[in-house]
């Protein structure tokens, strides 16, 4: 199968006052096209930092990512942002929704983004809904949903643009596991009838199991 | 203890910028407190300064009036009280000619005084002297403006003409000009020996006026009694009145107080919304001192202890400033033109004015910084310690009809009080109606968001879409919109009543029709038909004129009588009559009648028919109400009565002056006048010159008020760009959510951009609401006042608050915007 992402001799610090900190060191890693792979590793491992390098969220120090063939880093803003939003759908622990967008407008923002018209995207939104079962709620603002729903509309604001790629951050970490798994199912769902890529950061191994592979990082570097 | 004070210090420290404008807003609050208290004094300085040029420290004038048998008299009658007195000072006055050329004359105010004593009184600043003592003979002073003019050195001869005979004069010295050399606005005034100006004239032994300062101030009403009583047949009377400087400092302190109170209203909310970011950003730590123990009262304590230290910090820098303000404000009044060293300034103001300011900082920010303490004080042990308080607090409750209710009342209740009554009250309704006009700014904001979903996308395409969702909503906006709001109202506010005072005495100088305005002491009709002979004059009216005159049975008073023949006022007027001009003019020559102007109509509740009791110099008079005027002539504070019971009542032996009209220019037959009665010290002053020093005066009341104004908006535009550097500060996450979902640098500047492109729009058309709505009120006020200004409304000047509501908004975004463009994506994604 192709790959889809890869990364190779990526290095990534950081500064705690004067004194650097090694993240990532010398990462070679790739994902195949649908593939399903879980990021794990204790605290401080560097997997929510591997996660967002592969996004494009983050730079790496050195080293190339390459996403759909093309090297992140080599990217202009404009290319990375119009790239972040058609190629790759986030899903965060704490939601990240909008507090003051309603549900519909929260889904719709990477449409808005990409300077589509909105009119065309309400049947895709519509069909969205009803994949993460929240048809009824679209008036609804984050606040009052609960952070299962809430979690579901993140799911729904990943899918709208139709990316290839979904990256979730510890996607149920929030949740309690009868809600956790319900969100796991439904990722299952996206990956096998939707044909996503999906990379998934957890320290579960339970909620692990629901992917293909998974990659383990210990200090900073890949320990599979 | 110790800790808790650390801890304060660092959190006052950190945050450089919101401190910086949490100081600034109480610094310039307290700096308008301390100098609006403060200014009175000081323009009371100042007036008596002016007066006190001329008179020195003299309490107590003598000078002949119109009943006087001689403008001249001896001074032996006060010499009686000499051991009472500190001094008396007899001076002579007459006006002399200059010949500067064959045909150009110039005016000379001689005044004749014994050196010794004006040295006294009133010390002249001597430059350059030639032989200036003794005193005596032919020497003159003349100020150094005059002697540059005509290049004249002392030592040098200057001829001048005195009832027509000329006298050659030695120039003794040169002084500085001012005080009682201070130049005028026509000739140049010049000081001679008293004996010899008295001689010269045929008074020897005689002066014009006296003055008379007592050894003791106590002593000043009986010195006053006793010598009424010596020179029955003149005037004496104190050189300063204190109705009279009350009079002179309400009317610009008033302005200023009113200021201050929308300065004090844009204050509190600068400190409330910073304040409350205080409180969200202070909650985690407040959190741990509660879990190791602190109790509530702690914990506001150190909340309402950093309120109080920007207070007494601000406080103290504003009373500093406060001063430099006054100090300021006193110059520019005292500023005297011809002298170019600076004004001699000495500020005065009373130390509890300080202490008045300090208290009403600390009050300022300890009120403003309540609301939001208390808030923390009502929140749960358990929210505060997990941090799980609600930052965005619940839903605002919709107070918009309790707003409009408010509005409404506030709009409609003045109109049916007594003047006096509904100007006060006009105060308080400014206050209260500024808080529910941020009441109502929520849902304004809601309507104004419906009109952009409708024009905006066509702008601004997807990006002014989610610029316009994220105004709603959204309570930085909102607070910006409420801060605009008010700092463009008061800059509408004081700008439009500035131009409606300016268009107010252009209209009064419409509503007369004549050219000249003649002056002189003893106006008959012998002078007058003189003055009609002057080429360029074409017809005179003369006139009298009676101030202050009281009202029978009322404490009220008429600000201006005028005497006027009625089959010839239209001529020289237009009153604007109220109803058939022709019908009231019979009447109004038929009987013993009265027309007031439609301000007094409101003011006394007058009515066509009503007799008004005037108290004349022949006793209590009866006038019928025969008609209105729809003047604003002094104010609107003015009558008119047939001339003839104008002379008779009050005894009227010569007219107060003449109107003249002309088919020259009107500056042109001035001069010829001037010249013409040269010697009998007619004064003459075109229509358009009386225009404009009206309007001079005005002026400098109103630059002070505008500097006042654009504090005000300064503090709002400071409030407003730290609304924007919390807005972003706040919305820091969702902004980061919109970057890693797609959204470029370039696309997040433009929709910030919009944001505050569209809310200060909106700001600008409440601001310019509100300033409609502070308009009114301010109407009402002035109205009690006994100014009854007709607000002209400018839209263009609206327009341009609308614009400038954009503008300021747009600019004040562009930093943090760019700033936030660059933000970390994964650091604030990763913040929990």
């Amino acid at each position: 199968m192709e790959d889809i992402i890869s990364a190779s001799e990526v290095y990534k610090s950081f500064y705690l006052g004067d004194v650097k900190i090694e993240v990532l060191k010398d990462i070679n890693l790739s994902i195949t096209r649908g593939e399903f792979v879980s990021l794990m590793g204790p605290s401080g491992s560097g997997k929510s930092t591997l996660l967002y390098l592969l996004g494009g969220l983050d730079k790496p120090d050195s080293g190339t990512i390459k996403v759909k063939g093309r090297e992140l880093s080599a990217m202009s803003d404009k290319e990375a942002s119009r790239f972040r939003r058609q190629e790759m759908g986030f899903i965060f622990q704490f939601y990240n929704l909008v507090p003051n967008l309603n549900i519909e407008d929260n889904i719709m923002l990477p449409v808005l983004l990409d300077g589509q018209p909105i009119k065309k995207y309400r049947q895709k939104l519509d069909d969205v809904l009803a994949v993460v079962g929240l048809s009824a709620r679209k008036r609804h603002t984050p606040r009052e949903l609960s952070g299962g729903e809430q979690q579901r509309v993140a799911i729904a604001r990943a899918l709208m643009n139709d990316p290839e790629i979904i990256l979730a951050d510890e996607p149920v970490g929030n949740l309690d596991s009868k809600t956790g798994t319900d969100v796991m199912e439904l990722f299952k769902h996206i990956n096998e009838e939707a044909k996503k890529t999906i990379l998934q950061v957890t320290h579960s191994e339970e909620l692990a199991q629901y992917s293909h592979r998974i990659i383990r990082l210990r200090d900073g570097k890949v320990w599979e | 203890m110790a800790i808790i004070i650390k801890f304060i210090g660092k959190s006052i420290w950190g945050k450089k910028l919101r401190t910086f404008l949490i100081l600034f807003s109480i610094c310039l609050s307290t700096a308008l407190l301390f100098s609006s208290l403060g200014i009175s004094q000081n323009i009371a300085q100042v007036y008596l300064k002016q007066i006190r040029s001329q008179i020195g420290e003299a309490e107590i004038v003598i000078y002949a009036n119109k009943e006087s048998p001689s403008r001249y008299f001896r001074t032996n009658q006060a010499e009686i009280y000499r051991d009472q007195l500190d001094y008396i000072i007899g001076t002579i006055s007459k006006a002399g000619v200059y010949q500067v050329a064959a045909n150009e004359q110039t005016m000379v105010n001689l005044l004749g005084y014994k050196l010794e004593e004006l040295q006294r009184m009133n010390p002249l600043v001597i430059q350059q002297q030639y032989s200036l003592n003794p005193f005596q003979g032919n020497k003159i002073i003349i100020n150094r403006v005059t002697a540059d003019k005509y290049q004249l050195q002392v030592g040098d001869n200057l001829d001048l003409k005195i009832n027509d005979q000329l006298h050659r004069f030695t120039i003794a010295a040169i002084a500085a000009p001012e005080g009682l050399l201070t130049p005028g606005t026509t000739g140049f005034s010049a000081v001679v020996p008293r004996e010899a100006l008295a001689t010269m004239i045929g008074e020897k032994g005689r002066v014009s006026e006296i003055y008379i300062k007592t050894s003791n101030p106590a002593d000043i009403e009986p010195v006053l009694t006793s010598l009424s009583q010596q020179y029955s047949r003149y005037e004496v009377e104190k050189t300063i009145t204190e109705s009279e400087l009350r009079e002179y400092t309400d009317v610009i302190r008033m302005p200023f107080m009113m200021m201050l109170i929308l300065v004090c209203l844009i204050s509190i909310f600068v400190i409330y919304t910073a304040f409350k970011v205080i409180i969200m950003e202070r909650m985690p730590v407040m959190g741990t001192f509660r879990s190791v123990g602190a109790t509530r009262a702690i914990t506001n304590r150190i909340l309402l202890a950093e309120s109080t230290i920007y207070g007494v910090i601000g406080g103290i820098l504003g009373c500093a400033l406060g001063i430099g303000i006054l100090y300021l404000m006193t110059y520019s009044l005292s500023s005297n033109p011809w002298n170019e060293a600076p004004p001699d300034v000495q500020l005065t103001y009373n130390p509890v004015y300080l202490g008045i300011s300090l208290a009403g900082a600390i009050i300022l920010s300890v009120f403003s910084s309540l609301i939001p303490v208390m808030k923390v004080y009502r929140t749960p042990l358990r929210d505060i310690i997990l941090n799980t308080y609600d930052n965005q607090g619940g839903r605002q409750k919709n107070k918009t009809i309790p707003a409009l209710i408010i509005l409404a009342l506030i709009l409609a209740i003045p109109p049916l009080l007594p003047g006096q009554t509904a100007g006060i009250l006009s105060i308080g309704g400014l206050i209260i109606g500024t808080l529910a006009i941020v009441w109502l700014i929520p849902p304004v904001t809601e309507i104004f968001v419906r009109i952009y979903e409708k024009i905006i996308p066509y702008l601004f395409g997807n990006e002014g879409i989610l610029a316009i969702k994220n105004i709603r909503n959204n309570r930085e906006m909102l607070n910006n919109i409420t801060l605009l709001t008010i700092g463009l109202a008061s800059l509408l506010l004081i700008n439009t009543i500035s131009f409606s005072v300016g268009r107010l005495v252009s209209d009064v100088y419409k509503d007369l029709k004549f050219d000249i305005w003649v002056y002189h002491p003893q106006v008959d009709r012998s002078l007058e038909s003189q003055i009609r002979s002057v080429p360029g004059v074409v017809s005179s009216l003369g006139l009298y004129e009676i101030n202050q005159v009281e009202i029978a049975g009322s404490t009220e008073k008429i600000g201006t009588v005028y005497g006027i023949d009625g089959n010839r006022m239209l001529d020289y007027l237009d009153f604007r009559l109220q109803g058939d001009a022709e019908q009231i003019l019979q009447q109004y020559s038929s009987v013993r009648s009265i027309i007031p102007t439609t301000f007094l109509k409101e003011k006394l509740n007058l009515n066509i028919g009503d007799m008004l009791t005037l108290k004349t110099e022949t006793g209590e008079k009866d006038y019928r109400v025969v008609g209105f005027a729809g003047t604003i002539i002094n104010n609107g504070n003015t009558v008119l009565i047939p001339a003839k019971y104008v002379k008779s009542d009050w005894q009227q032996r010569y007219f107060t002056y003449l109107w003249v009209k002309s088919d020259a220019d009107p500056a042109d037959v001035s001069q010829s006048i001037k010249d013409k009665y040269l010697r009998d010290n007619v004064f003459t002053i075109t229509k358009t010159e009386l225009q404009e020093t009206n309007n001079q005066s005005n002026n400098q009341l109103f630059v002070l008020l505008q500097g006042f104004s654009l504090i005000t908006m300064l503090i709002g535009i400071f409030g407003v760009f730290n609304n924007f550097v919390v807005s972003v500060l706040t919305r820091k996450r969702s902004l980061a959510v919109f970057r890693s979902i797609g959204m470029s640098q370039r696309q997040m500047v433009k929709v910030l951009l919009v944001e505050a492109m569209a809310g200060g729009l909106i700001a600008g058309v409440t601001g310019s609401l509100v300033g409609g709505f502070f308009l009114v009120q301010a109407g009402y006020s002035m109205f009690a006042m006994n100014l009854p200004i007709e607000i002209i409304y400018s839209p263009p000047l609206f327009m341009e608050a609308v614009v400038a509501g954009a503008i300021i908004a747009v600019l004040a975004s562009l930093g943090p915007s760019r700033q936030t463009a660059r933000l970390e994506i994964v650091k604030e994604l990763k913040y929990e």
